[in-house]
């Protein structure tokens, strides 16, 4: 079950830890973060991401494409 | 619910890492603050009643208007050397892209998506809204016809129709582009690409050997992008052929009305007004838990579209009715006052991405091929921090915003005295501010929920 996505505030400097765990083998693609990693179905998956610029920026995977969060560095 | 995927996201706080990712403009804009909507708005409101009460009530705008540019200055801008400079530098940049298009890698480093949906989409409009219709002079196509045209030993203005389809190949065009960045899946990658630019390359050989070089003035998608926009530059060229600086109301004011380009200004303001409601994470969470996320995505394109053009065409109909003259042929004499405000929205959506991806696509181009190179030694050019300052940004935002919505109602007004009666042209303009409200405070609303 894919929850809604939703936008998360990052204060700029501050980091944001997101798990995720997919059904199926994907990548797991952080926008503007430069973090793309590959996701095993079942496994679940943790990145880090480190507001720097501000704005906002999404958090997909790639197959098929599906939008996970967005978040709002400010 | 219908997405394929079944996954479940958990966010806490904590520590940093680091991979390389693809796409072009991955960032959009932090929400434009709630002040800056109420503000933005009230001007709007303020300048649209100033405008109808205290406005001339003669046509003041005139082709013959402006001050001179210096002779020397005007004879080089004019010159074959200067134009010939900037078409040749154009066709350098032509065939570089087109090295990293046919055998550079199909990564994120490849500059080609950079240059397509940031250089073209983005500076080249933004240039145009200052110098005017550039791409005329710098657009590649052009030489392809010369080209074939030259090899072929036909004139250059060889036409096999004297059909006249005015704006609507542009109009058409200007949508197929605009569903490739918005829409199309994958359209940043060099499959997507190679085929987009080969299929654009095909039509305008096609179109401009059969309509002539009226061909890139009326048909080709990027050309008239740039003459409208480039109707608000400063610079404008009086009938006589001298330069002059005038206000940048005078070129909308005096456009000719024409075929299309209703349809033209209604795809670039739907065009990115769908882009600005995209960006509403509401939309996306409905959109991406459809059946057919591309097809709806297409209908929601074509459904903005449909409703920026129809409603100048509803708010025409009632100005010409409430004026007592024909309906037939208002909108589109009224249709450039779209002009400003498609100009207004533009900056507003696309300045930041303008000023931070910009210079990442000149780094970009200096590795065409993916190699690790840095043949034009830009390769570390990295954009500025402090123009994408949230503050700055919403200023920039709203500004701009209010700023075209003020142009769009003097334009408004200077063709509608020109159009309607002259006992009518005050309440006769009514529609059309309510239409620019409208337009306004639904533009700023996007950039506010955004």
């Amino acid at each position: 079950m894919t929850p809604p996505p939703a936008q998360v505030d990052l204060p700029v400097g501050e980091m944001l830890t997101v798990v995720v765990t997919s059904d199926h083998d994907d990548e797991l693609h952080a926008h503007g973060f430069e973090v793309e990693v590959p996701l095993k179905a079942g496994v679940p998956t943790t990145i880090i991401l480190t507001g720097k610029d501000p704005g906002v920026f999404e958090v997909e995977l790639h197959e098929p494409a599906l939008t996970l969060l967005t978040v709002a560095v400010r | 619910m219908s997405a394929p995927a079944g996954v479940a996201a958990y966010l806490s706080w904590a520590a940093p890492a680091a991979l390389p990712a693809h796409g072009v403009g991955n960032r959009s804009d932090l929400p434009l603050p709630f002040e800056a909507l109420l503000i933005g708005a009230a001007l709007a409101l303020l300048a649209s009643f100033v405008g109808l009460a205290f406005l001339w009530r003669e046509p003041r705008l005139r082709p013959e208007d402006g001050w001179e540019v210096p002779r020397g200055v005007q004879a080089v801008l004019d010159a074959r050397w200067f134009r010939g400079l900037l078409a040749g530098l154009s066709l350098l940049l032509t065939c570089w892209v087109l090295l990293a298009l046919v055998l550079g890698r199909d990564d994120a480093n490849n500059p080609v998506p950079h240059v397509v949906y940031v250089w073209l989409w983005v500076g080249m409009p933004f240039l145009s809204l200052v110098f005017g219709a550039i791409w005329a002079i710098l657009n590649p196509v052009r030489w392809l016809h010369r080209g074939i045209a030259a090899l072929a030993r036909i004139p250059r203005d060889f036409t096999l129709t004297d059909v006249d389809l005015g704006f609507w190949p542009a109009a058409a065009g200007l949508f197929a582009f605009t569903w490739l960045e918005l829409v199309a899946p994958d359209g940043t990658t060099m499959l997507v690409l190679r085929l987009a630019i080969g299929l654009f390359v095909l039509v305008s050989i096609v179109g401009s050997l059969s309509f002539g070089e009226r061909w890139f003035r009326e048909g080709d998608p990027f050309e008239v992008l740039s003459r409208l926009y480039g109707q608000l530059s400063p610079l404008g060229r009086r009938p006589d052929g001298r330069l002059v600086l005038r206000t940048p109301v005078h070129g909308p004011s005096l456009l000719a009305a024409r075929r299309g380009l209703l349809a033209t200004a209604a795809v670039m303001l739907g065009g990115t007004a769908y882009d600005s409601l995209t960006a509403d994470i509401r939309y996306a969470g409905w959109v991406q838990s459809t059946a057919a996320p591309d097809l709806e995505r297409t209908a929601t394109l074509l459904g903005v579209i449909l409703l920026v053009g129809g409603a100048l065409h509803l708010a025409a109909a009632v100005s010409a009715w409430l004026s007592g003259v024909p309906v037939r042929g208002m909108a589109a004499d009224l249709a450039p006052s779209l002009l400003p405000i498609a100009a207004g929205y533009l900056v507003a959506h696309y300045y930041s991405l303008l000023v931070f991806q910009g210079p990442r696509t000149l780094a970009l181009l200096s590795d065409p091929l993916g190699v690790g190179a840095n043949w034009l030694g830009t390769g570390g050019v990295a954009p500025w921090g402090w123009p994408i300052q949230p503050t700055l940004v919403a200023a920039v935002q709203a500004g701009a915003i209010v700023l075209g919505h003020v142009l769009g109602v003097v334009v408004a007004h200077e063709r509608a005295i020109r159009v309607l009666p002259h006992r009518a042209a005050v309440v006769g303009q009514v529609p059309l501010m309510v239409l620019m409200i409208g337009y306004t405070v639904g533009g700023l609303s996007l950039l506010f929920s955004g």
